[in-house]
């Protein structure tokens, strides 16, 4: 695994705080807002920064420690050893669940991760049975890439999907649509 | 822009008594949420003991936030939001409008971002969110959601969609389109894939078995 001094670590968090900020003036933008330290999608984020870059100075306990505090804080379980690269934006932290290898700008929404399927344990180069996914990758809520899976850049994962198979660059996979029915009213 | 839109004033979201009253309507319709429970008397007891669900605190975290921040206090509001996401895993920006006598069940996992009206069930893990990856938008950029709708778990509501009166979303649909009134919105049909004994692939709809080898949705 590479090494991460703090340094690299400091600069992956400034990107990943310079990206959420733009996220969220992108939805204010007569009144953007200066500084997001104290949002939960940010504290979330820095504490998983802060237990990678222990579980790569192979210090595992604490490691461990600020990964628990995550959960307990914020609900998100972003293990320790997983890879993701500057520009991580969690929107909604309770219930996102996230283990392998992702490139920079992920965008993660509510209730998605990305983690193993049961079953298939092929290292693909995120550890055995977990995917590896580009960069600029969305995942919509309650969406999920899992198992051995390569999903390439610009891909944009539909709400409620759970994608188990590769998919090229920008590619959107999406469910179908629902269908509407009227019920009928008892006499 | 003013933070005080026609859904607040409707429902008197401006003034703490108007507030209160939503405060009121929430506890009332959980205290009458079965047949049973109509059945009792409301007592003074029923209601205080009704502050320590999640439920209602929740909502009443929220209605507090959404109280400061429609007279614009808004890092107080924030704060307030920060509180009940603490307490309770429940994420309602401050700005968003929800009208009284609403239901939430479970609230850890929910997401609420958007307007609805009165008599708003949510069940848990349920998302109404906006499109865009903006987070903390204007209400308007999210879902508006009438009166007596319902929205089941795991289901997720994207982007400035309107969902009319009475309409019910039930488990884990993905809506990002317009939904009439009084329909109820239905995924597809699932459909269940499995080893069959002698190496093939059985594939079957809820209730009509048929093989279908090779293939796996």
């Amino acid at each position: 695994m590479q090494r991460l001094t703090w340094k690299d670590t400091l600069a992956r968090l400034r990107t990943d705080h310079e990206r959420l900020l733009s996220i969220l003036a992108a939805g204010r933008p007569d009144d953007p807002p200066r500084s997001a330290y104290l949002r939960a999608s940010f504290v979330c984020v820095f504490l998983y920064r802060v237990s990678n870059f222990f579980y790569r100075k192979n210090h595992r306990l604490t490691a461990r420690f600020f990964w628990h505090l995550n959960l307990v804080m914020t609900g998100a379980d972003i293990s320790e050893p997983a890879d993701i690269g500057e520009g991580l934006v969690i929107c909604n932290p309770p219930g996102v669940a996230i283990m392998g290898t992702a490139g920079r700008n992920l965008t993660v929404m509510p209730c998605a991760g990305l983690g193993a399927e049961l079953g298939r344990y092929e290292d693909i180069g995120a550890g055995p049975g977990f995917c590896l996914i580009g960069d600029d990758v969305v995942l919509e809520p309650h969406s999920g890439i899992l198992g051995p899976v390569r999903a390439g850049n610009r891909v944009r994962v539909g709400a409620g999907i759970a994608l188990t198979r590769d998919v090229p660059d920008d590619t959107i996979v999406a469910g179908p649509r629902p269908r509407f029915i009227t019920p009928r009213t008892h006499k | 822009m003013s933070n005080l839109h026609d859904g607040c004033g409707a429902h008197g979201h401006g003034t703490w008594s108007g507030t209160w009253q939503n405060v009121r309507g929430d506890i009332d319709r959980h205290l009458t949420m079965t047949p049973d429970s109509a059945a009792l008397e409301i007592t003074l007891k029923r209601k205080i003991g009704s502050f320590l669900r999640p439920e209602i605190q929740s909502l009443f975290f929220h209605r507090l936030a959404h109280y400061l921040h429609v007279n614009n206090w808004r890092r107080l509001a924030r704060a307030i939001s920060r509180l009940n996401f603490q307490l309770h895993k429940i994420n309602i920006t401050p700005q968003s409008c929800i009208g009284p006598r609403c239901r939430l069940p479970h609230p850890p996992g929910v997401m609420f971002h958007g307007r609805a009206g009165s008599d708003l069930t949510i069940y848990s893990l349920a998302i109404c969110t906006t499109a865009e990856d903006n987070l903390d938008g204007y209400p308007e950029s999210g879902p508006h959601l009438g009166n007596h709708v319902l929205l089941g778990a795991h289901c997720v509501l994207m982007g400035p969609i309107s969902v009319g009166d009475g309409s019910k979303i039930v488990f884990a649909v993905r809506l990002n389109c317009d939904v009439p009134s009084g329909v109820i919105a239905l995924s597809k049909v699932l459909r269940l894939s499995y080893q069959s004994p002698d190496g093939g692939k059985v594939s079957s709809r809820a209730g009509n078995l048929a093989t279908n080898s090779g293939h796996r949705d």
